[in-house]
């Protein structure tokens, strides 16, 4: 276990600097100059060649990343080009929110997708089974910037029940962006909890729960399911990981201040080191959110064994 | 994923929403507007359609930044929003010295910074040296570095300012933000971070902000050095302003709509006649100064290094239907690079301009050389005229380059229309990287002719045409010099003439922005630059 461990931890080391040499490289590859973007159109030339100096832009690529591998190895992530905050600091002030939004959206898809999952895989072929099998479909086939805006204007507008954006109003302003978050997860949780269940639903120890006498729901919950949530594990594990690195659209339409916006106006801006330091930090969570749920699968299935 | 990418999409349904939001409807009220005795009081709610970077007023150039400052700040000259002209603003009085190179500023006696630090003569020429520090990369730098010589504190109430050379547009920089004074105190006790800790003598303090998402601004209760061009004296009526960043126009509307908000930016221009005949809320329409929306067109290369063809251009485009489609008739059609509301604007020249008359580009184009050739489209030297357009992926600037390929089509010109992201094409617009493209300017002084218009500024300004005529430069460097307002008038106007002449820009497009306003806020105001103000206003209950 501890081998597998290190193992998993050494390969993660590899794979978080790739990605921030790609990141690095990709973001100075595209066409957009920090200075002429920071400095406006006030700026005359030299102006911008004096600040491209004081932000080391005019140094070779390679002293550049080498420069802020540095750094990051020393724990500085640098100091925004455009907030002129540390990077640190304002990863720091929009990951609760975003950990919020995530958390809430995938208890939200667990719960609900295995629930549904569960009563369809039991009801199968009925009327049950075929509305949540239908409504998953749509589920997964709805795009989050349509559905937002929906919710919004029936939630918000039409009922005046819940707020309509931003997370000014506790956990009110959770409910929309939550939900809409949710769906994609909720109907992927389902469909896979269906699936599963039917898999093992016929199998001989479900049979033998049955006859020692045990409840249906007591067949299903503690034996049927326990031995079909492994891919409903990895879905929620991946699921995790990306929401850790903010949902773009979703915290757009609803003006969340979370990691996703961020990052997308740290794009546009060309903000080097802040689309840097979250990228690093949105591969590093990754990472580990998946080891996570790979450790979590030997808790839930004692038959797997790592080494 | 960009900006960009997203947006797309979400403009669409943005637009089926916003169809949808209007079949909602809202019940029609009777608003406010009768009651006119103000009330102190209660929050407004802005709502912007991007964010800011920092509220330092010497270390930014962005929009909305120097947006939320002007409530923070208070600029040591003002322009009275009625007639334009330069007041007194923190300084008390100004005086230039007959050969123009001395600017004497009095600083009004007991004026507090928000930390209750004073702000005197020191406090002054400490703000405006800091703009040169290195250190803090200001884009302002080179507004002080260029003209000034000094600055020097020589009484508690005198600041002294000595040019270099008389230079006329100096005074226009001190009625903006980013010259305004901030406390030496907070300076130091801040440092690096100051930008995320504010504080001036403005009419509302900095309370709290989450960066680059909302800021909240609360009454200064000591305030009473307003300008003398506001109704009232004395601290401002709100206790609070809250200004907060909403991306998605969808949104940001229905925000308006429920009341969330009582002031949008940038509002979807096709649902303000909505807006207009509803009670529960009123538009403004604020015009912005400067270099009115324009297409550049790039001297230095083919096909536009040739005069004739340039002055073909400006009869080949409908800047009507452009002004309809793309802007809902918001604003108005440009005559001259200078918009009407800019001192120096020249409403002679501005009656020459050309008019749409695609037969008569026809014509010129004709006599420039070019023929059609076998598909339609013009051929000279063996080349067809066929060239890339650069522009940005917003509904507005779609509309207005499709209008634009249409028009060039209908006289034999084949355009391509080639987006960037704002960040990318602020660097290509400046390198020249295409024949055509489209930017404006702001500004309060019409000396923005140099820096898109004088020679000096190719490469290293915004003269993004290339152009270079040394006519125009004498004329240019003359108007920074001549203090006398009529002689200095008399040269922009020679130099508005010569654009409408030589052609490297042709202005089209006059911007007004559209505020959309709650009913329950009075006296909602905007000054020269188009900028919010908020002295004034308040809220009923």
């Amino acid at each position: 276990m501890i081998r597998y461990l290190v193992n998993r931890l050494a390969l993660s080391v590899v794979v978080v600097f790739g990605v921030s040499i790609l990141v690095f490289l990709m973001l100075h590859l595209v066409p957009g100059d920090p200075a002429v973007v920071m400095l406006s159109e006030q700026a005359n030339a030299s102006d911008v060649q004096h600040l491209r100096h004081e932000l080391g832009l005019d140094q070779p690529l390679w002293a550049q990343y080498a420069l802020y591998l540095e750094r990051v190895v020393h724990g500085d992530l640098g100091r925004s080009i455009r907030l002129r905050l540390p990077v640190s600091e304002l990863i720091a002030s929009r990951l609760p929110n975003t950990l919020e939004l995530a958390a809430a959206s995938l208890s939200l898809a667990t719960l609900v997708g295995v629930a549904v999952g569960a009563v369809s895989a039991v009801r199968r072929g009925r009327l049950a089974d075929n509305l949540a099998m239908v409504g998953a479909l749509i589920g997964v086939s709805l795009p989050g910037f349509w559905l937002g805006l929906m919710l919004i204007l029936l939630f918000g507008l039409r009922l005046g029940a819940l707020p309509i954006a931003g997370n000014q109003d506790g956990l009110a302003s959770l409910v929309l962006p939550a939900l809409t978050l949710a769906t994609v997860p909720m109907a992927t949780i389902a469909r896979l909890t269906r699936s599963g269940l039917l898999d093992v639903l016929g199998e001989d120890y479900v049979r033998t729960a049955r006859a020692k006498g045990l409840t249906e729901f007591a067949v299903i919950v503690s034996h049927a399911l326990r031995n079909s949530i492994i891919p409903v594990i990895t879905v929620v594990g991946v699921q995790f990981g990306v929401l850790l690195g903010g949902a773009i659209i979703v915290e757009t339409v609803f003006a969340w201040p979370g990691l996703g916006r961020l990052l997308i106006d740290a794009v546009s801006a060309r903000d080097f080191p802040l689309v840097q330091g979250i990228m690093l930090f949105i591969s590093v969570s990754f990472v580990l959110v998946n080891l996570c749920a790979d450790l979590v699968y030997g808790y839930v299935d004692p038959r797997i064994r790592y080494g | 994923m960009t900006r960009r990418q997203v947006s797309a999409p979400m403009r669409s349904l943005g637009l089926l929403f916003c169809a949808l939001l209007a079949a909602c409807g809202t019940s029609q009220t009777t608003s406010n507007t009768t009651a006119t005795t103000p009330v102190k009081g209660g929050t407004i709610t802005l709502a912007l359609s991007a964010g800011w970077d920092v509220l330092d007023p010497a270390a930014t150039a962005f929009t909305f930044s120097r947006q939320i400052m002007q409530f923070i700040y208070d600029p040591l000259l003002a322009r009275d929003p009625k007639t334009s002209k330069i007041v007194p603003g923190l300084a008390q009085s100004y005086n230039v010295s007959s050969d123009g190179t001395t600017i004497t500023l009095k600083i009004r006696g007991n004026v507090k910074f928000h930390d209750g630090s004073v702000c005197d003569a020191d406090a002054v020429a400490f703000s405006l040296n800091r703009i040169q520090d290195p250190a803090l990369k200001s884009p302002m730098a080179a507004t002080i570095s260029g003209p000034v010589q000094s600055i020097k504190a020589t009484d508690s109430s005198t600041v002294v300012i000595t040019l270099k050379k008389p230079f006329a547009p100096f005074l226009d920089s001190l009625t903006q933000v980013s010259l305004a004074p901030v406390s030496p105190t907070a300076v130091q006790k801040y440092g690096k971070d100051y930008g995320s800790h504010p504080v001036g003598t403005g009419q509302f303090m900095f309370q709290s902000q989450v960066a680059n998402d909302n800021v909240v601004l609360v009454r200064n209760p000591d305030y009473k050095w307003a300008p003398s061009f506001y109704q009232h004296q004395g601290a401002a009526y709100l206790d609070k302003v809250v200004i907060r960043n909403v991306p998605e126009d969808a949104t940001r509307m229905a925000l308006e709509q429920s009341g969330a908000i009582d002031v949008v930016y940038a509002p979807i221009v096709s649902q303000l006649p909505e807006y207009q005949s509803n009670r529960k809320f009123y538009v403004v329409q604020a015009t912005r100064p400067g270099m009115p929306r324009s297409f550049i067109l790039n001297t230095a290369i083919w096909p536009f290094d040739d005069p004739k063809t340039r002055q073909a251009m400006p009869y080949a485009i409908n800047k009507e239907q452009i002004l309809k489609s793309a802007y809902g008739n918001i604003g108005g059609v440009a005559d001259s690079i200078l918009t009407p509301n800019l001192f120096g604007y020249s409403k002679a020249t501005g009656s020459t301009a050309p008019s749409y008359d695609a037969n008569k580009a026809k014509q010129l184009l004709a006599d420039a050389g070019w023929k059609p050739g076998s598909d339609g489209i013009l051929v000279k030297d063996g080349k067809r005229f066929s060239i890339t357009y650069g522009s940005q992926n917003t509904t507005s600037f779609n509309i207005q380059d499709q209008i634009l390929q249409a028009n060039l089509k209908a006289v034999g010109i084949d355009m391509q229309i080639q987006d960037e992201e704002q960040a990318a094409i602020l660097d290509d617009i400046r390198r020249g990287k295409w024949p055509m493209s489209t930017m404006l300017f702001a500004a309060t002084d019409p000396d923005v002719m140099y820096t898109i218009l004088h020679s000096k500024s190719i490469g290293t300004a915004w003269n993004t045409s290339k152009y270079s005529n040394p006519q125009m430069d004498a004329l240019l460097d003359q108007g920074r010099t001549e203090l006398d307002q009529t002689k200095r008038g008399d040269i922009y106007a020679q130099a508005q003439k010569l654009v409408v002449q030589d052609v490297p820009y042709i202005p089209f497009y006059n911007i007004k922005n559209p505020y959309i306003v709650n009913a329950r806020v009075h006296n909602f105001g905007y000054d020269t630059q188009a900028f919010w103000v908020l002295y004034d206003t308040w809220v009923s209950s």
